[in-house]
């Protein structure tokens, strides 16, 4: 009964898959008689002597006179694709130097359905939709996620032939549920990748690197414990024994479909007509075959066959159907009503001073709202550490002289670990208790960070004032000097333990506090933008210091003023 | 827990020792640039001034936000002929070598005063101070964690997040707080020693000569 009625659907996929080819040749017959009537624009001369320029320089003037691509392409019998390299498994360059790959494959597919020739074309990622859209290639298949924003620049063939999605990767004995269970946990991304933005909003901490690449090496040199990148990237990686029994995918999110595109401006009828070949290469389970060939592990392509091979969607008016085409996703964040007053401001900042400033914390509401958060963050951090500071700096100057023994050895044995610990472990210390408990809100953190810069530097500062005080007994004996006189004695240390609580406050990122330093990491892993933020943010935590530096030294100033009641 | 002690220790221990090159390097770099400054704000000639604001300004420096605004926003430069990447290691390196700088300049004109009005022994202790602030530098290198250079800190956190345990993750966490703690304050404790040896070989000498020089007529 089973395998009966597998064959009755493959019986039906097969006689819907000779329907589409009737349909697919008829159309290019169709469009092809159209397109001899097509207008004649003056050529567009090659600017730059690219292999595009050299591949349409076989061409005839006619051909090239062509406004329509695919009268150009049928003309030519050749078509222009844009591929990549370097990107293994999908387009890559094997020992002897010819192009290979799923998309290498599926150009010489989509070029066959037309009965022209392939002329591959390399492109990066940086110039694909610019030679496109300078006619220097007709047709780009170079690992392009389709997305509303690009949807302006170019015609993307619809059905998409693979989707991609966002993968959080790490070692397999690391155990990661979904994106909320990444609060607190380091993920490092590449900067400019729009999905860190749904990093950051999860609570992920991001390390930000420029290359792909250096995600791979910084996770086998254990720099790294996770990284995020397009699951496409590491399809080769995990396709290495060594590589996949060390570190597997927790989970992925934001998929994108990718499509083959080509130019607005005369590209519409090759659009079609590719759309028609590319529904084909799904029903008939050719995209699959390629990415069994290739090792492309994707669920998408068999639920796509399913999909297109149903009675809904076998059909040419399904192409323009949102129920069986997907819908570009947008990946653009919300502006602020005020980003293009920050666009002129950064106009006149170049023009006045010549000098390039990106103010990407303040032009989009996700950016902004983290920068207020970290400010934010970061002032209360800075106030609860001073006060902190100066709590212990009390509690242990007490507490070291105290007549009784059993508190001096107790104070003894919390202020030796504080003074040789580097603070960025009790840090660590800190996170890990405060998670054992299951508090994981940032305030919790926050308080916990503030708990551990005031044990920190006030154990210290303490320990200035416990000798100062021994000191004082010493000179004074048999009398008891107040507590107050020794902070007068100590009062630089104490002034110099409290600068250094704020100095040490950003550490507290590391934590999970949504402090300035978190928040614009976040900021910058999706905006692109590093120089501007970087140097903003070194700026404010300098005035941070440099204010906190000035109200220690006016109550030190006050104290010295007032020292005959200390002293 | 115990099981991964094994592999855990031997690599901690190496990564202590990156803890302990980054602070040499650091250090180094410091008295480079903190000596100049010293000398400058010591003579009192035209460039105290702003050799003291310039100090006054690597003070307000926060290192830990310094190393990621040099792993973020410089590529590298050029000494000389050789170019320097700007890896995380040479982030920590140089954002330590402001404090060191700092430091160093800020102390050695103390002990250069001290030095002039005839007292060793605070020349002296500026030797011991900077012994004190390598170490201190030791310490602060964990903060190359966060910009991902592998040290002792990353080692234990790395080991942290193998352990599914919260209780083995703090059990860890104690056992490294410890090894530090026992390392450090015997390195204090030795410095002290030292500090007191030097007290009783300069500090009485001296004050001899002096008794003697007041009882002579």
């Amino acid at each position: 009964m089973e395998i009966r009625s597998v064959d009755e659907r493959s019986r039906g996929a097969m006689q819907a898959m000779a329907v589409m080819r009737r349909l697919l040749a008829l159309s290019l017959v169709l469009l092809c008689f159209g397109a001899s009537g097509q207008d004649i624009r003056s050529p567009q001369p090659p600017q730059q002597p690219l292999p595009a320029a050299q591949a349409g320089a076989q061409k005839s003037k006619k051909c090239d006179d062509a406004v329509d691509v695919l009268s150009r392409v049928l003309c030519t019998k050749t078509i222009r694709v844009g591929v990549r390299t370097g990107y293994p498994p999908f387009a890559f360059e094997d020992a002897t130097g010819a192009l290979q790959g799923f998309e290498i494959d599926l150009a010489h597919q989509l070029a066959g359905s037309l009965g022209v020739e392939p002329v591959l074309v390399v492109v990066t990622p940086a110039n694909r939709l610019a030679l496109l859209g300078e006619g220097r290639v007709d047709l780009v298949i170079a690992t392009m996620g389709h997305t509303l924003q690009r949807d302006r620049e170019a015609l993307f063939v619809r059905p998409h032939y693979y989707q991609s999605q966002t993968i959080v990767l790490g070692r397999k004995d690391l155990q990661i549920g979904g994106l909320v269970k990444l609060r607190g946990n380091t993920v490092c991304v590449t900067v400019g990748n729009s999905t860190n933005a749904e990093l950051s909003v999860n609570g992920a901490r991001l390390k930000l690197f420029d290359k792909a690449s250096s995600l791979v090496d910084e996770l086998r040199l254990g720099g790294c414990s996770l990284v995020a990148q397009d699951d496409s990237f590491f399809a080769s990686y995990l396709q290495q024994p060594a590589f996949a029994a060390a570190y597997d995918s927790k989970f992925g999110f934001a998929p994108l479909p990718w499509g083959a595109a080509v130019a607005r401006d005369g590209g519409e009828r090759l659009a079609d007509v590719l759309a028609l070949s590319m529904q084909q290469l799904h029903i008939s389970g050719a995209l699959q075959a390629l990415a069994r060939k290739h090792g492309v592990d994707s669920p998408f392509l068999a639920q796509q066959h399913k999909l297109w091979s149903s009675s809904d969607c076998a059909q040419i008016s399904a192409l323009s159907d949102p129920a069986c085409v997907i819908a570009p996703p947008d990946n653009q964040l919300e502006p602020t009503s005020f980003a293009h007053l920050v666009d002129r401001l950064e106009h006149f900042i170049y023009h006045t001073t010549g000098t390039r400033v990106t103010l990407a914390m303040l032009k989009t509401w996700v950016a902004m709202d983290l920068m207020l958060e970290g400010v934010w963050f970061s002032l209360l951090l800075v106030v609860g550490a001073v006060l902190a500071t100066w709590a212990f700096a009390l509690a242990f100057g007490a507490g070291l002289t105290s007549h009784k023994r059993w508190i001096r050895v107790a104070m003894r044995c919390v202020l030796w670990p504080m003074q040789s610990t580097p603070l960025i472990l009790l840090m660590i210390l800190a996170s890990v208790a405060v998670g054992a408990v299951g508090a994981t809100s940032p305030l919790v953190a926050l308080a916990a960070a503030v708990l551990v810069l005031g044990l920190f530097n006030g154990s210290n500062a303490g320990q200035a004032v416990a000798e100062a005080m021994l000191t004082l007994r010493e000179e004074r004996a048999p009398a008891q000097p107040a507590l107050s006189s020794a902070v007068y004695r100590a009062r630089a240390q104490m002034v110099a333990f409290v600068v250094n609580a704020t100095r040490g406050s950003p550490a507290a990122s590391v934590m999970g506090v949504p402090e300035l330093l978190s928040a614009l990491t976040d900021v910058a892993s999706f905006s692109s933008e590093r120089i501007t933020t970087y140097t903003l943010l070194l700026i404010f935590y300098m005035l941070l210091v440099a204010v906190v530096h000035k109200l220690a030294n006016v109550w030190q100033s006050r104290l010295a003023l007032s020292g005959g009641a200390y002293a | 827990m115990l099981e991964m002690l094994p592999r855990f220790l031997p690599e901690f221990f190496s990564g202590l020792l990156v803890n302990f090159q980054i602070a040499i390097c650091a250090l180094l770099g410091g008295m480079l640039l903190g000596a100049p400054l010293a000398a400058a704000r010591f003579h009192n000639g035209l460039a105290a001034a702003p050799a003291a604001w310039l100090v006054a300004l690597m003070r307000t420096v926060p290192t830990f936000v310094v190393m990621f605004f040099l792993v973020n926003v410089v590529p590298g430069f050029h000494l000389g002929q050789r170019h320097f990447a700007m890896t995380p290691w040479l982030a920590v390196v140089l954002s330590l070598t402001l404090y060191a700088a700092a430091y160093v300049s800020d102390h050695a004109v103390e002990a250069m005063r001290q030095l002039r009005s005839g007292s060793p022994v605070a020349a002296m202790l500026f030797v011991m101070g900077l012994v004190r602030a390598f170490f201190v530098m030791v310490l602060s290198s964990g903060f190359g964690a966060a910009v991902g250079v592998v040290e002792a800190t990353t080692v234990t956190l790395r080991a942290i997040e193998t352990l599914p345990k919260a209780g083995d993750r703090l059990l860890l966490i104690a056992l490294v707080i410890v090894i530090f703690t026992a390392c450090f304050q015997l390195i204090y404790h030795l410095i002290n020693h030292w500090r007191g040896r030097l007290n009783q070989r300069f500090h009485r000498p001296v004050q001899a000569a002096r008794l003697e020089g007041a009882e002579q007529p």
